[in-house]
């Protein structure tokens, strides 16, 4: 470690540990540039498939697999957890858990309704 | 206050404090706990909005209205059969502020005061862009006769044959095609989740004049870092990912 002092912790963590997640490990701008470029692809493909594709089941998970992959470009570099410690990546992505568990028994309870009511 | 050396202290060991487990500050990291705790908000209310929709499948009194009939809408488009365009204009302002957002972030790390201020400038106007489109969104909508508890958006057998002949750009005749009260939910859901978002976006506009301004008067740059730009730019970045989703919900599926 060396040896300049500063003022405080936060600026400490912001020379250090957070500055290597903009330079060092993610190239500047370019990659910015790089994750705009996949996302307007991304969205620019949801809505051909809109016009494209017949409304289905199957269209309906591709829709919602390209929004996850949406969600994990902006997660991971235009907030950087990608490049963060592992113990803050589990911090976060872990709890989500409950979410894909809540999916399951609501989509379950929803099925259930549907049959309940028609 | 006097300047110490806190953190060039305990390099050994990790447990003795003055460091940080996270590499974070408190700061950044209480606001991914709080971002964490809003996705489970949003998570809830997307999956009451699928539960609701699911459990509305095979309803012929009060169906689901299709979006297809609803949102195509396009401003100085009167009448024309435009589905998701207008949604989706929405949808690229608002990742292009996404952007403007993590170009600020990044010129923060450079201490480039007036880039960071620039940057800062034009994530508020995609901000504001994006707020005044949904209101316009919002006046359809309402205009179209949609309440929080009533809507007249679903279709009739008969009407949806006549949608069925509809092609891309061609002009509607409402009074032609029937249409007939749709689930209630449908209205009510629509304006609770985009208006909960909406919600997220003018606060966070408002986070961003103040910090803006904060950028402008040197604040930041006296305190010797600009890590408010990242807080700030991390919230923003979450009501882009929460559109995502509002986007997929609502519009495509």
């Amino acid at each position: 470690m060396s040896n300049v002092e500063y003022k405080d912790q936060e600026t400490y963590l912001y020379e250090n540990a957070q500055e290597k997640l903009y330079h060092a490990e993610s190239h500047g701008t370019k990659e910015i540039w790089r994750i705009f470029g996949l996302l307007s692809v991304i969205t620019v493909i949801d809505i051909l498939l809109y016009f494209i594709l017949p409304v289905s089941m199957g269209r309906n998970i591709l829709f919602i697999a390209l929004g996850i992959v949406k969600a994990v470009l902006i997660v991971g570099y235009f907030m950087h957890l990608k490049h963060e410690r592992v113990n803050l990546i589990l911090t976060v992505t872990v709890p989500m858990m409950f979410v894909v568990f809540f999916i399951i028994a609501m989509l379950y309870e929803g099925n259930f309704w549907s049959t309940f009511n028609h | 206050m006097s300047s110490h050396s806190v953190a060039t202290t305990n390099t050994d060991n990790v447990w003795a404090g003055g460091k940080s487990p996270f590499n974070v500050s408190y700061g950044k990291l209480m606001m991914w706990i709080f971002l964490l705790s809003d996705a489970f908000t949003f998570s809830a209310l997307l999956i009451g909005y699928g539960v609701t929709r699911f459990s509305a499948v095979g309803d012929t009194e009060f169906p689901w209205p299709l979006p297809d009939m609803v949102f195509n809408h396009f401003p100085f488009a009167h009448g024309i059969h435009l589905p998701l365009f207008f949604v989706s204009l929405m949808t690229f302002i608002l990742i292009f502020s996404s952007v403007t957002m993590v170009l600020a972030v990044e010129a923060g790390h450079r201490k480039a005061k007036d880039e960071v201020a620039k940057y800062m400038f034009l994530t508020i106007l995609g901000g504001a862009a994006f707020l005044g489109c949904q209101a316009w969104e919002w006046a359809q909508f309402i205009g179209d006769g949609a309440t929080l508890g009533y809507n007249h958006f679903a279709l009739s057998a008969d009407g949806e044959t006549k949608a069925n002949g509809l092609s891309l750009f061609s002009h509607i005749h409402w009074e032609e095609v029937d249409r007939i009260s749709g689930a209630r939910g449908f209205s009510a859901l629509f304006f609770i989740v985009t208006g909960f978002h909406g919600f997220h976006v003018f606060s966070g506009v408002v986070i961003n004049i103040i910090t803006y301004i904060n950028v402008k008067r040197g604040l930041y740059e006296k305190r010797g870092h600009y890590e408010m730009i990242e807080k700030v730019g991390l919230y923003w970045h979450f009501v882009d990912l929460v559109w995502v989703f509002v986007f997929t919900f609502f519009y495509l599926i």
